[in-house]
């Protein structure tokens, strides 16, 4: 069986690597078995022995080459066993991703074949094309695939900027000002942290959708404002900023607002950017709220992604309106290599950002253990 | 002077009484709410005190310690001081609309028979809703609470622990090696940031019978492989997906698989990139002392490493199930917004979602109401439980 999917084409060195990979991790893993038992063997017979001190030889009884010689196998298996226990997992751990790529470039005959193969035959770039210019199947909605990017776009710019200022302006007045009540609310803003934030849902939608607020940007917007971790986190960044700053900027003539923006928010500089990175992929990943209050042209790119797409005759492509891939081959079907195209638009951005923003990332999830 | 001597010692041998554990406790706690009274009147009486003559005189001749201010400027002063609430207004605004005030409707809504959301009306006050929800008799044709709290409760106790435990080896295994260690935590950590619909849909191919080409199925990588052995194609994801049925309740054991090999998947990157950096910082020392004594590998990781990262272990444990009890859209990924076949895959939120789009909004907030009550003693336990072990450090 696994001969004839080695045969099937060129690029399936891939699973040749994978296989001869997970052998290798059997064949060390029994090797290593066998050497444990042997290592226990030996130490329940000790009688004379005790490691590599022969006691009935006398002091001659250390056999300094051997242990070495022991030392250097066991570390030599130890590695062998490592380094395949790794690789098997980062295998694992990346073959979605791979997946998710080689089959968003494979026609929808060789999706469907019974032997799968692991590189695509020819690269079919029209994928991409024919789910940027479809209008989202079965629904008759105009929701092409540049309005839902748009929407996207301007409700994560604007959540995230007009967040940050809620956010670094809540946080300077808990960090540095006094007023009556301040810890009281500040203890009755953390108390919130607490809630499922789906309790708010139900309540948030009614009140929405009584407001006459739906299909619109500012109900994406608005409910997702205020953060109370961020506020959390950015007011014990404020407060570590020793006093004596504060007073060096008096004395300067800065004022309040002046010692914020140009003392302030320079030093806390790291933070707010994890934070303006981790409120973007938030939007980028919301997916219930959108669901529930706004109609296709007004939802955003997650809720894009779950649609069925298919071949349809109603393309608006560039080739004509009646162009399709398959002459119509598979009717209305949703076609899964489509839908990988879809998926790897919606995951690149996010694996990019990941790969050169790493740091920011994490220095703001490692704390909320929430993504986003 | 022997006898003065002893007088005092009788004196002083004269302790109250000793009373055993369960009376002391209670002789404690009245001591307690006593004082706490004691407190709130001395309080009240010197809150009082200020409004009498005698109290203002007083005030007065305090105030006239330090420059004396006009109206005006001490009102003008007293604004300044307060500025702060301008700062905060923006945020405490939005917070009371779209935060305290769903608090408070959640609660007094929970109570409201056949409460529809849109129009307001409702039938009379009562724990309808509540014995409605738990009976799973809301006659609507939606997702049954306790198929869903069952799901939700075992998903999350399966995955949470084992992606736990295999990023604990993966974190150790990458804590011995030297070389290319960079390369393997670069990968590792790929799948920190994904979308979880878009990723769900991806394991949904692995796992899906893909349809039928010249009249044979073709399948997806998972039973292929899993045909290799023997095993006839499983359909794990689709409509015909094996189950155990277990009075009303439904386990789909195949499409539990699927879930948790998704949640392993996904929630590595985060736990291996704690419990990596938590053995990083672990002090060198530790380690050369114990090759000094001669301790084994396996007595190095049990009795150094293990308890050095227990905090972080425990730290997982907790944010895990907390975000396993509120997991849904990976749910949506994998089975469609459906949530499976009639709703045998739902989860605790994705049940507050169908009843909000059913209309019965009722029904939805005494269920938000329980999967609180339900976070809280977790959080309750997880408190206790933490507590007691974070304290190696």
């Amino acid at each position: 069986m696994s001969g004839q999917l080695l045969n099937s084409t060129a690029g399936n060195w891939v699973v040749a690597v994978m296989v001869i990979l997970i052998i290798a991790g059997i064949i060390a893993s029994i090797f290593l078995s066998v050497r444990i038992c042997r290592m226990v063997r030996e130490s329940r017979a000790p009688a004379a022995k005790v490691g590599a001190w022969d006691l009935s030889a006398g002091d001659a009884g250390f056999n300094a080459e051997r242990e070495k010689r022991m030392d250097k196998t066991r570390h030599i298996i130890k590695n062998i066993f490592v380094y395949v226990f790794l690789t098997i997992c980062a295998v694992l751990s990346f073959l979605p991703f791979y997946w998710m790529i080689i089959s968003s470039f494979k026609t929808e005959w060789e999706f469907r074949q019974s032997v799968p193969t692991f590189f695509p035959h020819k690269f079919q770039w029209k994928n991409y094309w024919m789910i940027f210019h479809q209008t989202v199947a079965g629904s008759g909605s105009t929701a092409t695939f540049e309005q839902i990017l748009i929407n996207t776009l301007v409700v994560g710019l604007l959540s995230t900027f007009l967040g940050l200022v809620i956010i670094v302006i809540t946080a300077y007045a808990f960090a540095r000002m006094n007023f009556k009540g301040k810890n009281m609310l500040f203890a009755l803003m953390l108390a919130t942290m607490m809630i499922p934030g789906e309790l708010y849902t139900i309540s948030n939608y009614i009140t929405v959708a009584k407001a006459g607020m739906t299909d619109s940007y500012t109900v994406l917007i608005l409910p997702f404002l205020v953060s109370v971790y961020y506020i959390y986190l950015l007011r014990n960044n404020f407060m570590q900023i020793p006093n004596s700053l504060y007073q060096a900027a008096k004395v300067d003539g800065l004022s309040d607002l002046g010692y914020l923006l140009k003392v302030m928010i320079p030093l806390t500089a790291p933070t707010l950017i994890s934070i303006t990175l981790l409120r973007f992929i938030g939007t980028w990943n919301s997916y219930i709220w959108p669901r529930l209050i706004n109609t296709e042209p007004w939802q955003m790119i997650t809720n894009w992604v779950t649609n069925g797409f298919a071949d349809t005759r109603q393309a608006m492509s560039p080739w004509g309106a009646n162009w399709t891939m398959y002459n119509g081959a598979f009717g209305n079907q949703a076609l899964d290599s489509l839908k990988m195209a879809a998926v790897c638009m919606v995951s690149l951005p996010l694996l990019l950002l990941f790969i050169f923003c790493r740091r920011y990332i994490m220095r703001g999830v490692s704390k909320s253990g929430t993504k986003g | 002077m022997e006898e003065n001597n002893a007088g005092v010692a009788t004196l002083a041998a004269a302790p109250p009484k000793k009373h055993n554990k369960f009376v002391q406790y209670f002789i404690d706690l009245g001591n307690r709410i006593k004082s706490w009274f004691v407190d709130k009147y001395t309080a009240i009486k010197d809150f009082f005190y200020g409004f009498t003559k005698a109290g203002r005189e007083e005030k007065k001749a305090r105030m006239g310690e330090g420059p004396q201010l006009s109206r005006g400027e001490r009102v003008r002063r007293w604004m300044k001081s307060q500025s702060g609430w301008l700062f905060v207004a923006p945020a405490l605004i939005l917070m009371a609309v779209f935060t305290f005030y769903p608090i408070i409707a959640s609660f007094v809504n929970s109570l409201k028979q056949n409460y529809s959301g849109m129009t307001g009306k409702f039938n009379g006050w009562g724990f309808d809703n509540f014995v409605r929800v738990l009976k799973g008799d809301t006659g609507t044709g939606g997702a049954s609470f306790m198929q869903c709290l069952v799901n939700t409760l075992l998903l999350t106790f399966i995955s949470v622990p084992l992606s736990t435990l295999l990023a604990l080896l993966i974190s150790v295994a990458l804590n011995s090696i030297k070389r290319i260690q960079k390369a393997y935590q670069t990968i590792f950590f790929l799948p920190y940031l994904t979308n979880a619909l878009a990723m769900g849909a991806v394991f949904a191919t692995f796992f899906k019978i893909i349809g039928t080409t010249n009249n044979t199925e073709t399948v997806g990588l998972v039973n292929i492989v899993l045909g290799w052995f023997g095993v006839k194609p499983i359909d794990w994801v689709g409509l015909t997906s094996p189950h155990w049925q277990i009075g009303s309740l439904s386990i789909p054991w195949a499409k539990y698989i699927v879930t948790i090999i998704y949640e392993v998947w996904s929630g590595l990157p985060f736990k291996i990139l704690i419990l990596f950096s938590a053995m990083q910082s672990i002090n060198k020392q530790y380690y050369d002392a114990a090759k000094v004594d001669g301790a084994s590998r396996w007595t190095v990781l049990w009795k150094i490493t293990a308890p050095m990262i227990m905090p972080q272990i425990s730290y997982l444990l907790v944010t895990g199930i907390m975000g396993g009890m509120k997991q849904y859209s990976a749910i949506v990924g994998l089975f469609g917004e459906t949530m499976g076949q009639n709703y045998d895959m739902g989860t605790m939120v994705g049940y507050l979602y169908n009843y909000i789009e059913l209309g019965q909004t009722g029904y939805a907030y005494a269920g938000s109401l329980l999967l609180f009550i339900i976070i809280m003693i977790i959080t309750f336990f997880n408190n206790k439980i933490t507590k007691r072990r974070t304290t190696y450090r």
